[in-house]
């Protein structure tokens, strides 16, 4: 079940409505009721699995929050009797407690998601005799995530656990989050989940806006698209070389960001109807200026757990701590004394690009990230050097849109390991963007990748119009800005839904694509 | 650690920023995840003072007196 069944759009009519008919206190039923549902429809064999995380991460985090307290009332009670060095070792002996507890949950629920994720794959290229073909519930690397994100939450101490189980429940399992995140935070999305939220027509008006956009894009953009990439990245990927690749390259991340933009839009979109604020997951990530800040732009959400529960947590870890001191005292400030973060970065983008799915080409494009990162870090000098001699060219917008434009086209050579099979497909398609481009040949066979001239518009207009909004939207949301209108509002929405209707790409039987994330 | 200490080693880093009025220093991006493990190895490796991943959130490096806020709370623990 996608955003764009009728099943889905049937779900959230109903849902909305048993939502404004119930009383406040009990609105947060009608979600949890709408989340099970959601998922049961989407496959009832997943909600075992998903069941096994929400009670796990619920009861570890109750118990780790108990422990908490204990502790915190300990401490207060024998603050006078007790010297510094007891209160210490007494919280270190709890602490491990509170470890081992942590990490059997943490294991149970990582190897049911790497069980079930990458058994099929590790069989296969370790060539075992055997295969298997086990269900991989609906989003569960997203569920996974946001679950654990929680219980190092709990275990840190940020904040105490949810004690209400079906609450917890409904926070594990928000259904317009399921299908591709975004990743929430508990702290954050708690705030209107359960609050039951009034009923407001002008914020129902926004969310249909906002799914209605999702949808443009995904509809217009994103599945328009979808046919000619599977042409130019298909079994014939071999024919279309040189020119080809790099045409490719530039629609494959117009693709992309359509589609998981749009699908993103439409989750955020269906949680305001409801009133509940998930976290954004993207600030125009392609008009980043380097690779640095593209991960501070681009699936924020995934990006920022990475950040604060691998990256940041291995880098102050003692271990490494202690790693970085004997570098420095053995090399000083030099590239050496650097390794312990380098290697604290590989390792969480090969976490990142394994998170993605189970194959060789999703942990070298992690790595090929965290290399980019490492050099654009090391040659920082360099840049700083270049930029003192050249004082401000970095001002000027022509430099701007330069950085603009290599980083994009940096994020695209780096997404080849998502177009194509193999590490020699990649460097096949990527070494003959040098020695076989070819463009006349490209722009004289335009018609083989089936798009007719229709379609060309609809998809530079809709190019155009997405470029616009990300301009014009600046830090804040183009609809506050543009249309708090009521009347604008709705001739928006009026507008959108004819659009998708007009001009929508639907496929046999008239369904939307997949999303790409939701295979993640 | 005294203030001028922390300033001292933070312009070390980004001599380009004034980092006694520059506030939102993560919310608007001027420093990176990149700086802020490089400040938790500086600090912990000449001053002693060893920051805890629940330590590093947004609020603690948004300045530098929320920074020096937080050295003084673990100083003190």
């Amino acid at each position: 079940m996608t955003f764009l069944s009728g099943g889905f759009l049937l779900l959230v009519g109903a849902l909305l409505i048993i939502y404004c008919v119930l009383p406040k206190r009990f609105r947060y039923l009608a979600l949890l009721g709408g989340s099970v549902v959601f998922y049961a429809l989407a496959g009832r064999a997943y909600l075992p699995f998903l069941g096994i995380t929400v009670l796990t991460v619920y009861g570890a985090a109750l118990l780790l929050g108990r422990s908490l307290e204990r502790q915190k009332a300990y401490v207060s009670e024998h603050k006078k009797e007790l010297t510094r060095e007891a209160v210490a070792a007494y919280k270190k002996k709890e602490g491990k407690k509170r470890t081992a507890l942590f990490l059997l949950c943490l294991l149970l629920n990582l190897g049911l998601l790497a069980a079930l994720k990458y058994t099929a794959f590790l069989l296969d290229a370790f060539r075992a005799p055997w295969e298997v073909h086990w269900v991989l519930p609906l989003g569960i690397s997203f569920y996974t995530f946001q679950s654990l994100g929680y219980l190092m939450d709990v275990k840190r101490g940020k904040y105490p656990p949810e004690r209400h189980f079906l609450k917890y429940a409904l926070f594990a399992s928000f259904f317009p989050q399921m299908i591709q995140g975004p990743i929430s935070r508990y702290d954050m999305l708690s705030k209107t989940l359960y609050e039951g939220a009034d009923l407001d027509i002008d914020r129902i008006g926004r969310g249909l806006v906002r799914i209605l956009w999702g949808a443009c894009k995904k509809l217009l953009v994103a599945d328009r698209l979808a046919p000619a990439l599977g042409l130019l990245f298909g079994a014939q990927a071999a024919d279309y070389r040189g020119g080809w690749v790099f045409l490719g390259m530039v629609l494959y991340a117009l693709r992309l960001y359509a589609d998981f933009t749009g699908g993103i839009d439409m989750a955020l979109g269906v949680g305001e109807l409801f009133g509940v604020t998930l976290p954004e997951n993207f600030d125009r990530p392609y008009l980043s200026k380097n690779i640095e800040e593209y991960w501070t732009r681009w699936h924020m959400t995934m990006g920022g757990w990475f950040r604060d529960y691998v990256f940041y947590p291995l880098n102050v870890s003692k271990t490494f701590l202690k790693w970085t001191k004997g570098l420095r005292t053995k090399f000083g400030d030099s590239f050496l004394s650097r390794l312990p973060l380098y290697t604290a970065t590989l390792v969480t983008w090969l976490a990142t690009g394994v998170w993605h799915g189970a194959g060789w080409n999703f942990a070298l494009w992690g790595l090929t990230n965290g290399v980019v990162i490492i050099a654009s870090l090391t040659l920082k000098p360099l840049y700083d050097r270049f930029h003192s001699r050249f004082p401000g060219l970095k001002e000027r917008k022509g430099y701007g849109a330069f950085e603009v434009l290599r980083t994009f086209l940096l994020m695209c050579l780096i997404r080849l390991w998502d177009c194509y099979a193999g590490p020699g497909g990649v460097w096949g398609a990527f070494s003959s963007l040098f020695t076989t481009f070819n463009g006349g040949a490209v722009l004289s066979g335009l018609s083989a990748l089936g798009l007719s001239a229709g379609d060309w518009l609809v998809l530079l207009v809709m190019a155009a119009l997405m470029l616009l909004v990300s301009l014009k939207k600046g830090e804040g949301s183009f609809r506050t800005k543009y249309l708090a209108d009521p009347w604008k509002l709705w001739f928006a929405a009026a507008a959108l839904l004819i659009l998708v209707l007009l001009l929508g790409a639907y496929g046999p039987g008239y369904t939307a694509s997949d999303f790409i994330y939701g295979q993640f | 650690m005294t203030y001028e200490q922390l300033l001292e080693m933070l312009r070390d880093m980004h001599p380009d920023i004034d980092f006694d009025t520059a506030e939102g220093l993560i919310d608007r991006k001027v420093l990176t995840s990149f700086d802020v493990v490089s400040i938790a190895a500086e600090l912990s490796e000449t001053y002693g003072v060893e920051l805890g991943a629940v330590d590093i959130v947004p609020e603690n490096f948004n300045s530098a007196r929320a920074l020096f806020a937080l050295i003084e709370r673990i100083e003190n623990e």
